[in-house]
Parts: C-alpha cells; sequence; structure tokens
C-alpha cells in the first residue's frame, strides 16, 4: 500500500511520513476532537491552548520531536507473579485525615491509600517511611497503594522515585504508575504519555509485591495496547481510573477495549474501576474502589442505597438508620457527627456491592 | 491522573477550559513547519519584491542559497585576514571588518581572536574566529553556526545556529537567513510604520487593519487584517509578516496577483498546491439575491435513536468503539472525515472498507430517519424515503436521498458533514446553497459537532414546502428595528444597507406592521429589495435605528 497516499500532516504537527508512531501505533488525526486541530480551526480553551503564550500544547503543535524507539523491547517481567483478590470494593483512606480510618470499627481486609498525599507531603513522607504504612495506620489488613495523581506530580517523578518511595513505605500491593491521557489531547502526546508508562511499569519488575497494571490510552488501540504490555509484564490484576471516564460517558468503551485485550491474552483477571462507588451496568468481574463515601459524608451528604441526600434533608429527616455507625440515629443526628456519617456511608457503599 | 478530557479536567480542577472563538487570530507559535530531516524539501525562500520596491538586499540575505555562499567566502579566517580591516563588498552586500580578541565569554575561548563582519546594510554582526568558527550576533549573544552543514554536500537543511537540544533528541536554531532578515527589517524601520488599530495600505497597495506589531524572542512580527466582502459571506484574511516572510492565514504567500478589474489576490501554498485568496474584492462588487436556504430546524444527533431497519444500527454499535466514536460529536466529527472525498480512501485503509461501509449505512438511515421525522412534524407526510447515493463521497450527479411524499411529489435531500468548527459549518451551508440555487435538492441535512440542522430550499418546485420555508423564514425572522447600518439611498427611497447576521447566518426581515421583506445573507438591501420586497412603491415607514424613512 503506497504509503504517500496517506494523510501527510497529522494535527499535530508532525510529518506523519517522518513519524515513528504513525501507522504502527496511530492511526492519523481521525476524532477531529484534539485540542490542537481544534485550536488550529478557531477554538482554543482557557488554560490549555489560550493564551497562545502559555500554550501547554505548544510543543504538540508544528513539532517534529522524535519518537522513542520500541518501548516494548524494554519492557521486563515481573520477578515474582502473586496474584491478588481484592475484594468487592476496597476504600479509600486519606493519610491525612484519620477520621477515614474505620478498621477497628469495621473488618477491612484491603483499604487503598494514595501515593500523591506522601509525594505533596515530604514530612508526611517521612513519617509513614518511618513507620511503614502498617505502623502508621495501625491496619492489619492489607494496602494497596495506589499511584493515580495529578499530571504536575507525575511530570516529576521518574521510576527510581517509585521505586525508593515504595521500599520505604512497605505496601502490599501497588498499582503501576500512573500516566496522562486525554481523548482531546494530540494522539502522540496520548501515545507518549502510554509509551511513558509503559517503560515506567518496567522498572516494578524489582518489586516482589503483586503488582495491579494501571492500564491508560484514549483509544481502542492505545487502551489494547496498554493492557498488553501490563501483561506482558506480568501483572495479574489489572486497574482502571474510571471517575472521569464514567462521567463523560467513556466508560464503556474503555472497558470493551481491556476486556476484549485480556480476553485475547486469555486472561481470567480481576479489573479494578478505580474512583467509582457504584456498580458497573456492564457483565464482568469487577472490582471497585473510591473514597466517594468519606467526601461526600465531609460535604454532609447521607448515602442510602443508591442514592444520597442532604443529612438535613427533611425526606428522610425521621428514619432511622440501625448499622453500626448509626445505632439507631436518625440522619440529621448525623449532621455534627462526621465520623459516624462516614462510616454509615461507607457501610451503604459496601452494601451496593453485595 | 489524566482520562477523559483535558477539557473536562481543567474545568473541574481550575475553572478552565472554556471554549474561545480565536479563529483568525494567528497564534504566536504558528510557523511553517520548519526542517527536521533530509526528507522534508528545502525551504523556499519568501519572495521581498512583493511588499518592498527596492528589494535587492532582502532578496539576497532571504536567499538561502546566498546565504550558504557568504558564508564559505568569509569563513577562513586566514583567507579573510588578508583583505584585511576596513570597508569592502563580499557577494554584493558592503561588509566593514574589525579585528579583536575575545575578553568575555567561555573561559576556554579568552584570547581568541576573531574577525568581525558588520553588514552594512543590515547591521547584522558575524564573527569568524581564528578556529574557523563563525557566531552572528541574535537576541543579545553571538551564536555559533552549523558551518559544517556546509561541508555535507547533500545537507539542503538551512544553515542554521546552535541553540541546544530539546527533551526529545532534536537539535534547536534559528536559520540565518531569519536572523539577516530580523536585522534587514529592524535596520530600515519596517515594523515602525505599523500603529495597531490603524489602517494602512503599505504591503500589496490594499487597505488593510493593523491588528497586531508585537515583538517576541523570535523576533518582530506584524499582522494586518484583510476583510472582503464577497457577498455570501465575509472573507477575513489575515496576513503576518515577520522575518520569515509573510503568511496568510499562516500559509506562506507565493505571490500577489493584481487583476484588471481591480481585484487583489494573494496566491498562497498549502500543501503541495497553490491556492488564490482575494484581499481586495474588484472595484465592483457581488450583490446577491436573498439566500435560498432557510434552516427548518436543528436538534441533538442521539446515536441511541431507533431506525427502521435495525441492521445498520446494530452493525454501528459493534464497530464504533473501534473507530473511536463515543459521543454525537465523534459521530459527526468522524463522518466528516470519513465521508470527505480527501479523508474517506483514508478512513478506509486504516479501518478497512467494511468498516467504512457500516458507518456510511448508519449514517444514511440516520439521516433518512431524520429528515423523515422532521418533515413530518411540519404536517409533509413522506411516505416512503429511499436512499440513493447516500452520504457516498464523490457520487454521480444526483440527490443523496429521495423522499417520496404522500402526493406522490419526490423531494430530492442532501446529506452534508460539516465536523467541527463555524469556518466548516459555513463551508457545508454553501455547499447547500449552492445546489439549492441550481435545484439539486430540496432539503438537506448537514452533521455539525453532534447536531443536525435541516434546511429547506426555499425555491423548491413543491409548493407545501415552499410554504414550510417561508413559515421557517418569518419565525427566525428580525424586524429592521434590530439591525444597524441601514440608510436611505436619496432619490431612490430605497433602504440601504448590508445585512450580516454575527453568526452569519441569514436573516429575515419585517417592516413595522410586520410585513415580511424577504430574508437576506450578507446581502445590500437596494438590490434585493427591489426583486423581493413587498414594500416597494408603497408608502410606509420603516424605522431603522430610530430614523423614520419613507419609501415611494
Amino acid at each position: 500500500m503506497p504509503i504517500i497516499n496517506l494523510k501527510t500532516q497529522g494535527d499535530c504537527g508532525k510529518d506523519c511520513l517522518n513519524c515513528g508512531l504513525f501507522r504502527i501505533y496511530c492511526l492519523g488525526c481521525i476524532t477531529r476532537v484534539c485540542l490542537v486541530a481544534k485550536c488550529k480551526r478557531g477554538i482554543a480553551y482557557s488554560g490549555i491552548t489560550h493564551p497562545t503564550g502559555f500554550c501547554r500544547l505548544q510543543e504538540y503543535c508544528h513539532s517534529l520531536g522524535s519518537i522513542p524507539d520500541d518501548i516494548a523491547q524494554t519492557i521486563s517481567k515481573l520477578k515474582v507473579r502473586i496474584k491478588v483478590r481484592f475484594p468487592r470494593f476496597i476504600p479509600v483512606v486519606r493519610l491525612t485525615d484519620d477520621s477515614s480510618w474505620f478498621w477497628k470499627d469495621l473488618p477491612l481486609p484491603w483499604i487503598v491509600v494514595r501515593l500523591a498525599e506522601l509525594v505533596k507531603d515530604k514530612a508526611l513522607m517521612q513519617r509513614v517511611s518511618s513507620h511503614g504504612l502498617h505502623d502508621f495506620l495501625g491496619f492489619d489488613g492489607k494496602v494497596l497503594l495506589s499511584t493515580v495523581m495529578e499530571d504536575e506530580l507525575l511530570d516529576e517523578l521518574k521510576p527510581n522515585d517509585y521505586i525508593r518511595m515504595i521500599s520505604d513505605i512497605r505496601p502490599d500491593a501497588t498499582m503501576t504508575p500512573d500516566s496522562y491521557t486525554y481523548l482531546d489531547d494530540p494522539l502522540c502526546l496520548s501515545w507518549e504519555q502510554t509509551l511513558k508508562q509503559a517503560a515506567f511499569s518496567s522498572a516494578f519488575s524489582e518489586l516482589d509485591i503483586p503488582v495491579v497494571g494501571l492500564i491508560k490510552g484514549v483509544i481502542w488501540k492505545q487502551i489494547a495496547w496498554s493492557t498488553e504490555r501490563a501483561i506482558e509484564l506480568g501483572c495479574e490484576s489489572f486497574d482502571l481510573p474510571s471517575r472521569e471516564l464514567a462521567e463523560l460517558d467513556l466508560l464503556d468503551g474503555v472497558i470493551s477495549a481491556i476486556m476484549s485485550a485480556l480476553q485475547k491474552g486469555k486472561r481470567e483477571a480481576q479489573l479494578l474501576l478505580y474512583g467509582l462507588s457504584y456498580p458497573s451496568r456492564r457483565r464482568g468481574e469487577f472490582v471497585y474502589s473510591g473514597l466517594s463515601w468519606f467526601i461526600g459524608a465531609r460535604k454532609g451528604l447521607y448515602y442510602k442505597g443508591n442514592t444520597s441526600f442532604l443529612v438535613t434533608d427533611a425526606n428522610i429527616g425521621s428514619e432511622e438508620c440501625h448499622c453500626t455507625a448509626c445505632k439507631g440515629r436518625t440522619a440529621d443526628q448525623l449532621k455534627d457527627d462526621i465520623r459516624s456519617l462516614a462510616l454509615h456511608d461507607l457501610l451503604q457503599i459496601m452494601g451496593r456491592f453485595r | 491522573m489524566g482520562a477523559g478530557t483535558r477539557e473536562n479536567q481543567y474545568k473541574k480542577r481550575f475553572g478552565l477550559g472554556k471554549p474561545i472563538d480565536t479563529y483568525g487570530i494567528p497564534c504566536i507559535h504558528a510557523k511553517p513547519i520548519s526542517l527536521g530531516t533530509k526528507a522534508i524539501a528545502p525551504k523556499v525562500p519568501f519572495d521581498w519584491a512583493l511588499i518592498f520596491e527596492d528589494a535587492s538586499v532582502a532578496k539576497k540575505i532571504s536567499s538561502e542559497s546566498w546565504t550558504r555562499s557568504f558564508i564559505k567566502e568569509i569563513m577562513d579566517y586566514r583567507k579573510l585576514d588578508q583583505i584585511g580591516t576596513g570597508e569592502t563588498v563580499i557577494h554584493g552586500l558592503k561588509v566593514d571588518i574589525e579585528k579583536g580578541i575575545l575578553k568575555k565569554g567561555n573561559p576556554d575561548s579568552l584570547g581568541k581572536s576573531y574577525l568581525e563582519l558588520k553588514l552594512v546594510d543590515t547591521g547584522s554582526k558575524i564573527r569568524v574566529y581564528e578556529d574557523n568558527t563563525v557566531s552572528v550576533w541574535d537576541r543579545q549573544g553571538f551564536r555559533r553556526l552549523r558551518i559544517e552543514q556546509l561541508t555535507d554536500s547533500a545537507n539542503i537543511e538551512p544553515l542554521q545556529t546552535y541553540e541546544g537540544r530539546r527533551s526529545n533528541g532534536r537539535e534547536l536554531g534559528t536559520d540565518l537567513t531569519t536572523i539577516l532578515m530580523k536585522d534587514y527589517l529592524e535596520k530600515i524601520g519596517f515594523f515602525n510604520e505599523f500603529v495597531v488599530g490603524q489602517e494602512t495600505d503599505k504591503v500589496f497597495g490594499v487597505k488593510g487593519t493593523v491588528t497586531a506589531n508585537r515583538e517576541s524572542t523570535h523576533g518582530h512580527n506584524v499582522t494586518i487584517k484583510y476583510t472582503t466582502e464577497t457577498g455570501i459571506g465575509s472573507g477575513i484574511k489575515v496576513v503576518t509578516i515577520s522575518a520569515d516572510g509573510a503568511t496568510v492565514n499562516g500559509d506562506p504567500i507565493v505571490d500577489v496577483e493584481t487583476r484588471e478589474d481591480g481585484g487583489v489576490y494573494l496566491r498562497y501554498k498549502h500543501g503541495d498546491q497553490v491556492w488564490s485568496t482575494p484581499i481586495q474584492l474588484p472595484a465592483i462588487s457581488m450583490k446577491h439575491s436573498p439566500a435560498p436556504e432557510v434552516e427548518l430546524v436543528d436538534g441533538k444527533v442521539d446515536l441511541g435513536r431507533t431506525l427502521e431497519d435495525p441492521i445498520p444500527k446494530a452493525t454501528f454499535e459493534a464497530i464504533k468503539g473501534e473507530i473511536g466514536i463515543q459521543s454525537a460529536k465523534d459521530f459527526t466529527d468522524t463522518g466528516a472525515y470519513a465521508m470527505k472525498g480527501n479523508t474517506a480512501e483514508d478512513f478506509k485503509r486504516i479501518y478497512g472498507k467494511e468498516k467504512w461501509e457500516d458507518l456510511r449505512d448508519y449514517a444514511n438511515d440516520l439521516s433518512n430517519s431524520i429528515v423523515k421525522e422532521e418533515l413530518e412534524k411540519q404536517d409533509l407526510k413522506v411516505i416512503e424515503a429511499k436512499i440513493k447515493y447516500g452520504a457516498e463521497p464523490r457520487h454521480e450527479t444526483g440527490p443523496d436521498i429521495i423522499a417520496t411524499t404522500k402526493d406522490g411529489a419526490k423531494l430530492k435531500v442532501d446529506i452534508e458533514f460539516a465536523g467541527s468548527g463555524n469556518k466548516h459549518y459555513k463551508d457545508q451551508v454553501n455547499v447547500l446553497m449552492r445546489k439549492f440555487a441550481r435545484g439539486e435538492a430540496d432539503v438537506g441535512i448537514i452533521f455539525w459537532e453532534g447536531d443536525y440542522h435541516i434546511f429547506v430550499n426555499s425555491d423548491t418546485e413543491y409548493m407545501p414546502l415552499q410554504d414550510i420555508a417561508q413559515e421557517a423564514a418569518r419565525r427566525g425572522s428580525r424586524s429592521l428595528r434590530d439591525l444597524s447600518g441601514i440608510a436611505v439611498i436619496g432619490g431612490l427611497g430605497l433602504l440601504s444597507g448590508y445585512f450580516s447576521d454575527a453568526k452569519g447566518q441569514a436573516v429575515s426581515v419585517t417592516d413595522d406592521v410586520g410585513r415580511w421583506i424577504g430574508q437576506f445573507q450578507n446581502s445590500y438591501l437596494d438590490h434585493t429589495a427591489i426583486n423581493e420586497s413587498t414594500v416597494f412603491n408603497s408608502r410606509l415607514t420603516l424605522s431603522s435605528g430610530g430614523v423614520k424613512l419613507w419609501i415611494n
């Protein structure tokens, strides 16, 4: 097939004929949602591509950047393949707020803690490092480390930083590193981030704890590629940061791509939908993890089944709840007891997954 | 973290990510792709004779071959030293040579002798050191030139300075031609002649408005906006002049053509082809009759819509993830890519012809269903709608769909995908207008940014549809009071004015007593009123901007 007949310049500005991504990974500009392409069509976005002096994507406009060599070659296998089995819902807790710690009130086999909190707070990092996560939290269950964090923090971290921090804080399992892949970024940027994430993940082969493959990507090909690399790495469980995808109604498509790659790799693995606190309508063995129960309680939300109400809502005012937290109290009576409200909300969420 | 869209992320985290219309505003980062590999064609210099009467200096210093041979001529320190200090002429340019010793900078280079050449016409300074390295003064410092490029006869990249490497390994640098032109333009005070907000005819002899005159680390540039009223819209051409040359709407200008009728056209290069665009129209401007198209209705594309034939929808559902369609907007964007003649083949190659056919069949059925339903809402019973050529690009002449009404009339329906952006939407409206004007379509559906827009041809031969068109035009009509810029033509007793709606859409006009005058899109009323206005030869009071006008 004569390549010369194909599109010769992407919206990213790269010359497709000289771009290492094109045709191997990149499909060329098809969905036309890319913010660089939009900018060229006269629609810029405040804080992203406007004002142009501060454009965050300028590097991807008219760029000729070279593409990393085949990253797949650098992927090494995990030393030990350890399979973990997660419960249906794993609460995320805040390291900086012990009112989200409930292991004395409720048997919790697994919790999730966020590396982002430690990256942002060096003093906290030192305290946790000196004790290890379990002693710091006083928790004798299992701790999964979430590597999901803000883009600007991700840009600062190198593979060795992850290894060092994980060795210091000693979780029972960890996700592979995160990266940022946006549907409206130029495809070359999301490819760079997907490739970077796979390359960083290979450093996790040094770890002796179970590693959960975090899946990134915005188009089918990237998501499937990311999943295949995680399989190659030896991951037995996988996770997908799901909150934003669910908000934009994109989750189903992404899950389809992951499941298809897993099936192709003949994997019957658990997929953790991170950031989701309600069951997906899709069929499949998913597990879930989220902090919304705690954030909701801090905002005065009282969960009941699949819905939430303000604690002061007259519709639930007189209903008593007999859960471990409420012990016969009404929602209104919890309004000044955030800890009990949080535990109530957590129990309600866990009830969704029974 | 990042998943979903960056736009959403910025909205949630920072309250930013709001869309801003920047159409026609040049980006400060915009520049033609710079050369990075030998696979790309050599840079074509801008012909400064298009701007300067005397372009003898500019022509030399903007020429890659001239700068290369100039540097080759001077890069040997010993040979240059033999010429001696003082003023001389090298390659047709006056040069003043001075000798010096490096007294500051890199400790390893201190004490190094050099010869400094000052180009009298440009003010540029070039140093040739005793070790035969060459540097040029740019942005407050001497920057070393990559003279090793000159020894490689296969190397056709522009001669550049060393400015380090990017994280991806690509070397950075500035073209010597750009540096010399930058110096020259500063020396002759070229940019001082342009005041932001004022009109100027110093470039191409055509009046335009200076919209920017700024200096950045990459040099000075000036932006001039030329507006042409073509009769079917306002054409805005943004010309930017910098040391790299001149561009129009981001594309390099290769020529300027002044025609006998007074029209001035810029010829620019886009891709491998040269195109033409006017910055001044002929002295007698075009005046168009009212726009034939009337927008009947618009709505959101619902990808979950039930279609008569379930198979194309089921097939589409199965492939949509693979072809990147997650939302209605993806559908209209992808449709524009897949159903356009120049990109349809790309789509087929990448996804396979089968998926392309699946998408086409779904687009056809969806269009069919929407048009039928919307016409029936207007009490126009469509008993059958058959796809003839459908959304297929570059098909034989003929309608995309033929809709048969209950009284046997056959209506020609046209399907257009506009993708995203106001320009593409306007382009597709214009395509539809032409088809309406030629009687090739009675109804048109345009898919754009996740929505559909249905238009009807007000000149259709089918009377019930004509009534629907007129009724739709009345519904969307605006009173003359709403319009500014209307004046009376003395003696003729006609209203005159240019009707231009902010959105570039057609404007329907009624008089003070609610009588419909007609529909106008970027049209002159003095022309259209004669043909269309029911108020001609009537005695009516019309008001515009508070002024009472009499038409007799």
